[in-house]
C-alpha cells in the first residue's frame, strides 16, 4: 500500500468512487479536474486557505493540493479570519468541478500586516485549528507524510481496502473525519461517501443507498440512532470519536444498532488508540483501549495519571498566525494529551477524562464529570450538569460550581439541588455554588464552554459578595 | 381506489397536527400557523436541527399511532411537512 501522495490517485480503482449527497465522483475525473486546476490555478503559494466542507469540490481540491505537495490551512466554511500565513484564499462559487472547472473557485490575494515568510521553504504542509476545548484554538501543522503515515495505519487497524465502503458524516476539517475517514480510504482505495449536515434521515438514507462496511460517528449521533430505535436496512461497523458512551448506552446502541469501536486521538497525534477490534461486546463496552502501530501510552507513574503519547506520525508543533514555531513537537520525545488516564494489563488502558477536569478535594482525586454524573442521577429535574474548577480555595481543595439546566425552574431551584445532593453525596463531592441557567454555553464543537461558565461563575459569585 | 377528495381532506387535518408537532420540537418560539408546509425541515428551513429531528420523527410517531419502517426514514418522505403529510395520510386511509 502506497502512502506517497503523488502516486495517491493513481491507484484508485476503476470502481473506486467519492460522493456526496448530491454527485460522485471517479479516480479518471479527478486526474481529469487536476489537469485542469494545473492550468487555473497560481503557481508559487506559499499557503492556501481552503474552506473545507464535506463535498466533492472540497474532497477533489484537497486531493489536489496534496498530489502537488501544496501548502493549505485547513479552515471552516464559517471561518471569518484568514491566517497571516495564508497568502492565497480559494473559495468555491457554488457550482461544481463536474461542471465548469474555472466558474467553481474563486482565488483571491491575502495580505496580512504580518509578513509570512516562514513557510516558504517547507512544501506538503497541511495545517489544521485545534478545537480549542482547554483553551484557544492552536495552528496545528503537520508534514504531509506523517499525516498520510497516521491515516495508513488507520486503514490497516480497520483492514481496509479497495472493496471497503465508508461513509463519514462527521466535517473532515477536523482530525477525525479527515484522519480516520477520508485519508485512511484515499490511501487504501475504499469508496467514500461525504455527509454534510447529518442528521437521522439522511445517515438512514445514506446507510441505505451506500451500503458502507464503516461509518463514523460522533457520540451524539450514536444517542440519536439509539432514540430512534429502528433496523438499519445495513449495518456498517461504526468508529466512535469524542467522548465516550457509559456502558448502558453502548450496550444499548450494540444492541438496537450495530456493533461500534471507540477511538481516541487528538487534532496533534492523530489516531492514537482504538477499542479492540476484534475483541467480545464486554472489550468494547468497558471502555479500554488498544494503541495502534508504533504508539506508546505510559503515565509518569504508577498506573493512574496524565497519559502521555509517543507516535512516529504525529504533527511538527503548533504555529502563530503568521507561522513561526510556537512550540516544535520531538518524534522521540513522550507528548503530554492532558488527558488523564489508566494503564490495564496487557498493554491496555481507559481514558478518563480532561486532566482539567479532575480536582484534589479533601485528598482524593475527583473527577467532575463523577461529580456531573452524582447530580444527574440524584435530581429527576435536572437535565443537564456542567461543574466548573473555580480559583478560590476552601478547607476541601478547589471550590466547585456547578451549573444545571432544569426542566422547570418554577418546581425547583438552585438551593432545592444542593439541599438534596447535601442529604445524599459525600461531602467532598458536592460543589460549593449551585446556579441554575436556561441554556448551557457550547463550544463550536458541541462539547459544554467550560471557560465561559468559570467566567459566569466567577461574575456571579463576585456580584453576590457586592451585594453582601 | 383511494378517494382523492378524502385523501386531500385527511391530508389537511394531518399537516395541521404535524405542523404542531414540528412547533413544539423547534427551539425557536414560532406558532404551528407561520410553519410554511413546504420548506425544508431542516436547518435551512423551518429549523429542526440534528437533535430536535429524532425528537419530532418520535412525536409524530406517537401521535398518529404509527411506525416508520427504516426505509420510510428518507430525504424524501422527511423532506418538507407536505411530503410528510401526504406519507401519513396514505397510510392512515
Amino acid at each position: 500500500m502506497s502512502h506517497s501522495a503523488r502516486e495517491i490517485i493513481n491507484h484508485l480503482g476503476k470502481d473506486w468512487v467519492c460522493r456526496d449527497s448530491k454527485t460522485a465522483v471517479s479516480a479518471e475525473q479527478i486526474l481529469n479536474i487536476f489537469e485542469s486546476l494545473d492550468k487555473v490555478l497560481p503557481k508559487k503559494v506559499q499557503c492556501y486557505f481552503f474552506p473545507v466542507s464535506n463535498s466533492i469540490n472540497s474532497a477533489v481540491l484537497f486531493l489536489y493540493f496534496i498530489s502537488r505537495n501544496i501548502n493549505f490551512f485547513i479552515g471552516k466554511e464559517t471561518e471569518k479570519e484568514v491566517p497571516g500565513f495564508c497568502d492565497k484564499v480559494i473559495r468555491f462559487s457554488g457550482s461544481t468541478f463536474q461542471d465548469e472547472i474555472p466558474d467553481a473557485i474563486e482565488v483571491s490575494d491575502h495580505h496580512d500586516e504580518v509578513n509570512a515568510q516562514v513557510l516558504i521553504p517547507d512544501h506538503g504542509i497541511v495545517i489544521l485549528k485545534s478545537s480549542g476545548t482547554t483553551g484557544s484554538p492552536k495552528f496545528v501543522k503537520y508534514q504531509l507524510p506523517a499525516m498520510m503515515l497516521n491515516a495508513g495505519k488507520v486503514a490497516n487497524t480497520f483492514s481496509m481496502g479497495p472493496e471497503t465502503r465508508i461513509l463519514v458524516p462527521v466535517p473532515i476539517n477536523h482530525m477525525f473525519g479527515l484522519g480516520v475517514g477520508f485519508l485512511p480510504a484515499i490511501i487504501a482505495g475504499s469508496s467514500i461517501y461525504l455527509l454534510g449536515n447529518s442528521n437521522v434521515v439522511n445517515i438512514n438514507e445514506a446507510i441505505k443507498s451506500f451500503k458502507p462496511d464503516l461509518a463514523l460517528i460522533v457520540p451524539t449521533i450514536g444517542k440519536m440512532l439509539i432514540k430512534l430505535n429502528k433496523n438499519l436496512p445495513f449495518k456498517p461497523l461504526f468508529i466512535c470519536a469524542g467522548d465516550k458512551l457509559g456502558q448502558d448506552l453502548y450496550l444499548e446502541f450494540e444492541r438496537n444498532v450495530a456493533k461500534m469501536i471507540n477511538l481516541y486521538g487528538c487534532t496533534e497525534l492523530g489516531t492514537i488508540a482504538t477499542s479492540p477490534v476484534n475483541g467480545t461486546i464486554e472489550e468494547r463496552m468497558d471502555g479500554s483501549m488498544q494503541a495502534i502501530e508504533n504508539v506508546e501510552i505510559m503515565v509518569e507513574n504508577g498506573t493512574k495519571g496524565e497519559l502521555l503519547c509517543k507516535q512516529d506520525a504525529g504533527f511538527d508543533g503548533y504555529i502563530d498566525s503568521s507561522g513561526r514555531n510556537v512550540t516544535i513537537y520531538e518524534r522521540d520525545s513522550w507528548y503530554r494529551t492532558k488527558d488523564m488516564g489508566q494503564i490495564h494489563p496487557q498493554n491496555k488502558f481507559s481514558v478518563l477524562d480532561r486532566v482539567d477536569q479532575f480536582v484534589n478535594r479533601s485528598g482524593f482525586l475527583t473527577s467532575v464529570k463523577e461529580i456531573e454524573s452524582a447530580i444527574e442521577g440524584l435530581v429527576e429535574e435536572v437535565e443537564q450538569v456542567i461543574v466548573v474548577i473555580d480559583e478560590a480555595e476552601n478547607v476541601l481543595g478547589k471550590s466547585l460550581t456547578v451549573f444545571c439546566k432544569v426542566t422547570d425552574q418554577d418546581i425547583i431551584d438552585a438551593d432545592r439541588i444542593k439541599r438534596i445532593c447535601l442529604q445524599s453525596m459525600e461531602r467532598h463531592l458536592v460543589p460549593e455554588q449551585f446556579f441554575l441557567l436556561e441554556q448551557l454555553p457550547l463550544l463550536g464543537n458541541g462539547k459544554p464552554d467550560r471557560l465561559s461558565l468559570k467566567r459566569i461563575s466567577h461574575d456571579r459569585q463576585n456580584s453576590i459578595r457586592t451585594e453582601n | 381506489m383511494i378517494d382523492k377528495t378524502v385523501l386531500e381532506q385527511k391530508t389537511d387535518e394531518v399537516m395541521s397536527t404535524l405542523k404542531m408537532i414540528a412547533a413544539e420540537n423547534l427551539e425557536t418560539d414560532v406558532s404551528a400557523d407561520d410553519i410554511d408546509e413546504n420548506a425544508s425541515l431542516y436547518e435551512d428551513g423551518i429549523g429542526l436541527d440534528s437533535i430536535n429531528v429524532v425528537s419530532f420523527i418520535v412525536a409524530v410517531e406517537e401521535k398518529f399511532e404509527l411506525s416508520f419502517d427504516g426505509d420510510d426514514i428518507n430525504t424524501s418522505v422527511f423532506s418538507n411537512l407536505k411530503s410528510l403529510a401526504e406519507y401519513i395520510s396514505a397510510r392512515k386511509v
